[in-house]
């Protein structure tokens, strides 16, 4: 069920013959009530006080606090280093998870488009891992990637490697690259569905045509595959970019909470201001947060537009 | 491992399908060795964990299980877990079928209006709205309580549930409907014994990605649990981390733990997880 069938649903609905003569109008009107009242009162009006929140100095609990304008914002951008270096981390782990991942994805799912047997049993086995917890997954890889014992360091080891001693999750700057290899490991294989969602729409004629015309299975991937699966990376890219995002419960699984400053991302950075009891200037993070991800969510409706018109 | 259609066909292996046996069989063993690391060391104890990692354990110990289930609280926590799920699970789909119908049936904006209002959630960001969340829950006394969790979870999730299902709806022939109401039949019971039976397989998406969205989230509960008592099981695994530092079988005992129901449900409802994981993804 891809947005392109549920929007041109959606517009041949539009243009549809009127549907109200299922019931007067007040009665359908009930029926979705209670969502609205839930959905409005515990999501919509709290994501409205955030804004509120973030122009005051309040700390959460005292009763009174003052507003003072854009100045969380303000220190925000000019003052302060932890959350500059949290947005710096976000932003690394974002690019290196969204490469990594489509790209293997894709790889993998070229292998994995036929629907024979073995295809079908690797699929669900790669996409098991999408439906544990990450702090689950987080665990698992602080042992695999632990200084001492580690699954790691024992691997290059055992196979003669013994002047390798890594760290990844230590005192070092390359640390939120291996946060961005736990993302990818645990979540490449739900992209490896959706790739071979997309893969599977191409029509089977266009590949027979081209082999016809002698091109090689390469060929057939740049100029067949390549165009016709664009919508699908920018799906896939935009899905893992706002996953890498929210990627707060692997942080903390992995580093602590509060996380090391050299893993410490957006979302985990808003949960430590949030806990040292400055509420508003945790509100003005996750408002700048809200942004970015709305800013991303933009990007993804424009190129799928654009994508979609090309192929 | 041969590649199938040799051992069928007894053809020649290509090179194309050797390289494909050769990643495929690199990725298999990336994913699974994790796994299987954590499976086999929970029945470890942490020296031979350390000295062994790759050894099999001939002697298997249940302490590691022992210590969650004593000390870490976590037979607590799978029973909290469930019930803030299952109880999750249920009040999402009421209140979002009962919405999707709804929206799909009024015709011009009152329809459309709702359905926006009800989908732009989709684009809000749970951390961008948790602050002023926790303040209104206070508010209302339901902080550290499961009731405040399936609250807060119902409503976070009926957006996706809303827009899952609407798009299935949208599909459906109107005029079986109309000829229904003709028939005298009510729109409540054009809703419940026209289109909820012919919905199972949105509903189950829906019923999957909701009770997964719910076992694995681990910011509400970090937020508004205070007591041991109300934990869910990532909070639990999160307490553990501080109480055992690196003793990994302890910490792999309770990972076992949290996720076997998951996937037990898994290896018994895969194509309903695909399909449901699917259905979220896609709404971007």
């Amino acid at each position: 069920m891809s947005k392109l069938t549920f929007e041109r649903i959606a517009s041949q609905q539009r243009r549809g013959p009127r549907r109200s003569s299922l019931g007067s109008g007040w009665k359908l009107a009930l029926f979705f009530v209670p969502a609205v009242l839930v959905y409005g009162f515990l999501v919509i009006y709290p994501t409205l006080r955030a804004f509120q929140y973030s122009i005051t100095n309040w700390n959460g609990y005292s009763s009174n606090y003052n507003y003072i304008g854009f100045t969380n914002f303000r220190l925000l951008f000019t003052e302060d280093g932890l959350f500059t270096n949290a947005l710096n981390n976000s932003v690394k782990l974002m690019v290196a998870v969204v490469i990594v991942e489509t790209i293997v994805a894709f790889g993998l799912a070229v292998l994995l488009s036929n629907n024979i047997r073995s295809s079908r049993v690797v699929r669900s086995v790669i996409f098991f891992p999408a439906i544990l917890s990450a702090v689950s997954v987080a665990f698992a890889f602080t042992f695999v990637y632990a200084p001492d014992g580690g699954l790691l360091n024992t691997f290059f080891h055992d196979i003669g490697l013994t002047s390798v001693h890594l760290d990844p999750l230590g005192s070092n700057r390359y640390a939120i690259y291996w946060v961005a290899g736990v993302q990818a490991w645990q979540y490449v294989g739900e992209m490896v569905l959706l790739f071979v969602a997309g893969l599977q729409q191409i029509p089977l004629e266009l590949y027979e045509a081209a082999s016809i015309d002698g091109a090689s299975r390469l060929r057939q991937l740049r100029h067949v595959t390549r165009p016709l699966i664009m919508p699908t990376v920018v799906l896939v890219a935009t899905f893992t970019m706002i996953q890498a995002f929210q990627a707060f419960q692997l942080v903390y699984g992995l580093s602590g909470n509060p996380p090391a400053s050299n893993v410490d991302i957006l979302s985990t950075r808003i949960l430590t201001t949030f806990a040292d009891s400055k509420l508003g200037y945790a509100a003005a993070e996750s408002i700048v947060f809200m942004l970015i991800i709305g800013t991303i969510a933009i990007l993804q409706r424009r190129l799928l537009r654009a994508t979609r018109g090309a192929s | 491992m041969k590649p199938e259609s040799s051992h069928l066909k007894k053809k020649h292996i290509s090179p194309y399908s050797t390289v494909r046996w050769v990643i495929l069989v690199i990725t298999l063993l990336i994913i699974m060795v994790p796994l299987i690391f954590v499976i086999g060391g929970s029945f470890k104890t942490s020296a031979n964990l350390y000295q062994h990692p790759f050894g099999l354990s001939f002697h298997p110990t249940f302490s590691n299980y022992r210590a969650v289930i004593h000390d870490g609280g976590m037979l607590r926590a799978l029973f909290n877990s469930i019930i803030v799920s299952v109880i999750t699970t249920i009040a999402v789909v009421v209140i979002a079928s009962l919405a999707s119908f709804g929206v799909t049936f009024l015709s011009g904006w009152r329809g459309i209006l709702p359905y926006g209002f009800l989908v732009i959630g989709l684009a809000i960001p749970a951390q961008a709205s948790i602050i002023p969340q926790f303040v209104l829950f206070r508010e209302l006394h339901l902080l550290n309580s499961l009731l405040g969790l399936i609250v807060i979870n119902t409503a976070l999730l009926a957006p996706i549930a809303v827009f899952i299902l609407t798009s299935f709806f949208r599909k459906f022939p109107v005029g079986v409907l109309e000829a229904s109401v003709l028939d005298g039949c009510s729109t409540m019971n054009v809703f419940r014994r026209v289109v909820l039976p012919l919905s199972r397989a949105p509903l189950s998406a829906v019923v999957i990605l909701v009770f997964l969205g719910s076992w694995n989230d681990l910011l509400y509960p970090l937020l508004f649990i205070q007591s041991p008592v109300n934990r869910t099981l990532p909070l639990a695994l999160i307490d553990l981390q501080g109480q055992y530092v690196t003793n990994y079988p302890v910490l792999f005992a309770g990972v076992v733990i949290a996720s076997i129901p998951m996937l037990i449900l898994y290896v018994v409802l895969q194509r309903q997880f695909v399909a449901g994981i699917m259905a979220g993804s896609s709404t971007g």
